[in-house]
């Protein structure tokens, strides 16, 4: 008997680990930004528990400083699918003194998240909350397990990780505790282009190119909005581009691209020579920023 | 869709042996390095003062195998070739070695054990080769590296060839395959070296390429562990779970295990469209014709091939846990979807993966391998390892803790139905002329007696010389030796005598017949000893007629023998002197 495709392989595998998931956990929330991976997580969990609904809701983590595309796009997608969505303000943990803004012009919330994450999570009763991210996205992700322990405070101890031996997820867990669960752990950027065609998935705009105004920062072009604001120095330009990954605008940048159709962006995508995070400036920031901040709980 | 496959790897190698040297390049010659990486690789090798790129950062993604330049998890790779797809599972060689050569290597088709050309083969290397043996990895490549370090000498390649093949007689291996490399310079990693015109074969990528992975082995009976039930409303009720094994019609009749419950497959689908058949790998959702209670753990199965229920499991066990082995403390069995309250009754021994030999310490500790007898609250549907990988392997979870203790897989298991074995044992002595059968036969013999236990041998010369003087040594009469021989055993087994086979039955295609005539009391110890030493010890005078021709069909010399692959004990007449073979025969008698 022929092997399955790769594909084909990675999708039954995402679906086991959901259906573990739903097997082992009293109340699951996927982790829902409207981006690309998430939304092929919940097209899974609707493959994998149908004709039921999946067993989860979405949860969404807004920094206040998404692209207005994304969030219509997350609404539209829980209304059509029939996922109950709730949504936590970074803005409000920030009100509630929970966290503390960056100093400076155009700060970022991307590491704030994370306590409005754990908030939610205590707050919803979630024991286990899934999320889209890829081993091959980062090299702290690369170490990751498909079921992710996270103790009573909410953090990753990446030295100290439960040892995932076959297709055995030990979801076993203490009140208080819960775990990150990572379907799409094998993935690459481009098996998630190649299911978007495969299952004829709707993506927002954003990933699309598109005319936009931008500006130059360090490595990446940044979109001008109202948290990006253009300093002196700055010299916006009208470029054609679009988002490899869509996430907080003070921090995801665009590529300049021409590639309007999921066909044209898979081409473009298999010819790259940059990865998908060397568009995010949260990582640039040091050689360990990643794991930072998943070890305080971030997604 | 791409149609290539996804081909898993996994590298194992000990902390000098170049491995992340190896996998850097191996990435990077496959282009599968982006130029951002590449730069921040370039970057942190200029700041640690080095003066070529270090490959070797590509994989320590955490911040402490960076500054530590040592890698301490499992890390995951992609690369492809035009007709493949690989994840490559990169085990570290440092710290918690054995945990994580398990963790990469249990998902493996292809296993690639790294051996520095230097410093020759270490006793890491013969760690991972038996946890790559243990695991039953399809295909294990030894590529011996730093070739450009030796002159790339063929001779220092066929010495370690010969070290890692002699180590591995003892181990059992469906492939393995040798490849000499530089991964330093690039020789037989990606592309074929000009180096060493002495090897004609492949580069270990054109290895990966071709060798021949298919679906992984499994059998044909249909087993699918229910993960979790579908109930969206009270119409309908479905069973989700991946298909193990096997496959299943609509139609056809399938029971419950443990329940026993029986029901017709009224319908099937596999992600949301309706199906008539599903086969191994899918993903499946099935409706019953009647409402049976069907849980998350129950198995689904054919009522004519059901999987075995266990009511005590013999399993090899890698100690992950900090905290030891203690007898008597609950912990559960976690196999498939199944979870089950346990108790482990007995250490048998520990296995030292360097030696082989087999030790008894009071416990195991993280690292160790041993074998243990647990005791689940209930009986568990499961097969053994070597029959399916998928329902033959488990976590052991400390119930305190919820962290993982071991991971194990099973070697032979007391179906429940049976009762325990009784107290009597066959004990199947195999191995050449000359190499010690009888001698220690007739110690375990007496050593039981002077205990109060009655024991006999059947030796292969006195039997030859009344009972089974009308057979000669063509196979044919071999096999009927061992025919009569194994009914005689089980007759005084059964009767309470322990019985001691000392027969040479060199092929396992008989002493499978034996153990198929003896059954759960059959327990088979190879008498090792190479052929050298068994020539050269000779008492009988048998191997010197032999050799001039005088006696035909003489194991060894005129006719094969094959080592029995997964002995329950393996005695080294070769290596250990008389009294320590016997000594480790009896301590094993306490406990086989």
């Amino acid at each position: 008997m022929r092997r399955m495709t790769a594909l084909a392989e990675l999708e039954a595998e995402a679906v086991f680990v959901l259906r573990e998931c739903a097997g082992q956990m009293d109340r699951a929330a996927i982790l829902f930004s409207g981006g690309k991976d998430s939304i092929v997580v919940a097209h899974l969990a609707r493959l994998a528990f149908a004709p039921g609904p999946p067993p989860f809701g979405l949860l969404h983590i807004d920094t206040g400083h998404n692209f207005q595309e994304a969030l219509d796009f997350r609404d539209r997608f829980a209304l059509e699918f029939g996922y109950d969505l709730e949504v936590r303000y970074v803005l409000d943990s920030i009100r509630a003194g929970r966290v503390q803004e960056e100093p400076g012009p155009n700060p970022s919330r991307n590491a704030l998240q994370s306590v409005t994450l754990l908030d939610a999570i205590q707050e919803l009763k979630l024991d286990a909350a899934i999320g889209g991210a890829r081993r091959d996205e980062e090299k702290a992700r690369a170490k990751e397990r498909f079921f992710s322990h996270r103790n009573a405070f909410g953090q990753w101890e990446p030295r100290n990780q439960r040892p995932e031996v076959w297709s055995l997820y030990n979801g076993r867990k203490r009140h208080g505790e819960h775990l990150r669960v990572f379907p799409l752990s094998n993935w690459t950027e481009l098996d998630v282009w190649e299911y978007i065609r495969y299952r004829d998935l709707e993506v927002p705009s954003l990933y699309f190119a598109h005319e936009r105004e931008v500006v130059r920062r360090g490595p990446v072009w940044l979109a001008v909005t109202p948290y990006v604001t253009p300093s002196p120095d700055d010299e916006p330009v009208r470029k054609c581009v679009r988002f490899r990954t869509v996430g907080d605008a003070t921090c995801t940048g665009a590529i300049e691209s021409t590639a309007s159709t999921v066909d044209e962006v898979i081409e473009e995508t298999r010819e790259s020579r940059l990865t998908e995070r060397s568009t995010r400036a949260d990582d640039q920031r040091s050689d360990a920023a990643m794991e930072d901040r998943k070890r305080e709980g971030y997604f | 869709m791409d149609p290539r496959p996804l081909v898993r790897v996994a590298t194992a190698g000990s902390v000098d042996d170049g491995k992340s040297t190896f996998i850097g390049r191996l990435l990077h010659d496959c282009n599968s390095i982006l130029d951002d990486q590449y730069e921040a690789i370039e970057r942190a090798s200029r700041q640690s003062g080095e003066t070529e790129v270090n490959l070797a950062l590509l994989t320590d993604g955490l911040r402490a195998e960076r500054t530590q330049k040592i890698t301490i998890d499992v890390a995951y790779r992609h690369f492809a070739t035009e007709s493949r797809r690989f994840l490559l599972a990169d085990t570290p060689g440092h710290a918690q070695y054995t945990r994580n050569m398990f963790v990469g290597a249990s998902t493996a088709d292809i296993a690639v054990l790294l051996v520095d050309a230097e410093r020759g083969p270490t006793p890491q290397t013969r760690r991972h080769a038996f946890l790559a043996s243990l695991l039953r990895v399809p295909h294990v490549l030894v590529a011996v590296n730093k070739m450009d370090a030796v002159e790339y000498r063929e001779s220092r390649y066929r010495e370690i060839v010969e070290e890692v093949r002699r180590h591995a007689g003892a181990l059992e291996f469906a492939d393995l395959r040798f490849i000499p490399i530089s991964a330093l310079k690039g020789d037989n990693v990606a592309r074929e070296s000009d180096a060493m015109p002495w090897y004609s074969g492949p580069s270990v990528l054109a290895y990966l390429d071709e060798v021949e992975v298919g679906t992984r082995q499994t059998p044909v009976e249909f087993r699918l562990c229910v993960q979790t039930v579908i109930r969206p409303d009270r119409t309908f009720r479905g069973y989700a779970g991946k298909v193990l094994s096997g496959s299943i019609r609509v139609g056809e009749e399938i029971l419950v295990q443990p329940s026993g419950l029986r029901a017709r497959v009224a319908r099937l689908s596999v992600l949301g469209e309706e199906v008539a058949q599903v086969e191994l790998g899918r993903s499946a959702v099935v409706e019953l014709a009647d409402e049976l209670d069907v849980v998350r753990g129950d198995f689904l199965v054919r009522p004519g091939n059901p999987t075995p229920m266990m009511a005590e499991l013999d399993a090899t066990v890698c100690w992950m846990g900090a905290e030891p082995l203690r007898l008597s403390k609950s912990y559960r069995v976690m196999l498939a979807s199944s979870d089950t309250l346990c108790e482990v009754d007995q250490l048998l021994y520990e296995v030292n993966p360097e030696t082989l030999h087999r030790e008894h310490p009071a416990t195991l500790q993280l690292n160790s391998v041993g074998r243990i007898r647990i005791r689940p609250s209930q009986p568990i549907p499961a097969n053994t390892y070597a029959h399916c990988r998928e329902t033959g392997a488990f976590l052991l979870v400390d119930s305190d803790t919820n962290e993982v203790s071991a991971a194990g897989i099973l070697n032979r298991a007391t179906p429940a139905e049976e009762p325990r074995q009784s107290e009597a044992l066959v004990v199947w002595l195999t191995g050449l002329s000359g190499a010690g059968k009888s001698t220690l036969a007739n110690g375990a013999r007496d050593h039981l007696r002077r205990n109060g236990r009655a024991a006999v041998v059947l030796d292969g010369d006195s039997l030859r010389s009344g009972l089974n003087r009308d057979l000669g040594f063509s196979e044919e009469d071999r096999t009927e030796n061992i025919r009569r021989t194994a009914e005689i055993a089980k007759l005084l087994a059964e009767q309470g005598v322990t019985v001691f086979c000392a027969l040479i039955s060199p092929l396992a295609s008989q002493r499978e017949m034996a153990k198929q005539i003896i059954g759960q009391a059959f327990r088979e110890v190879y008498v090792s000893c190479a052929l050298e030493n068994v020539v050269e010890r000779d008492p009988k005078g048998l191997y010197a007629r032999a050799a001039k021709g005088e006696i035909a069909n003489f194991t060894g010399v005129s006719s094969p023998y094959e080592p029995p692959t997964w002995p329950d004990l393996i005695l080294r007449t070769d290596l250990e002197d008389q009294s320590t073979c016997s000594e480790t025969l009896r301590k094993w008698l306490l406990t086989a």
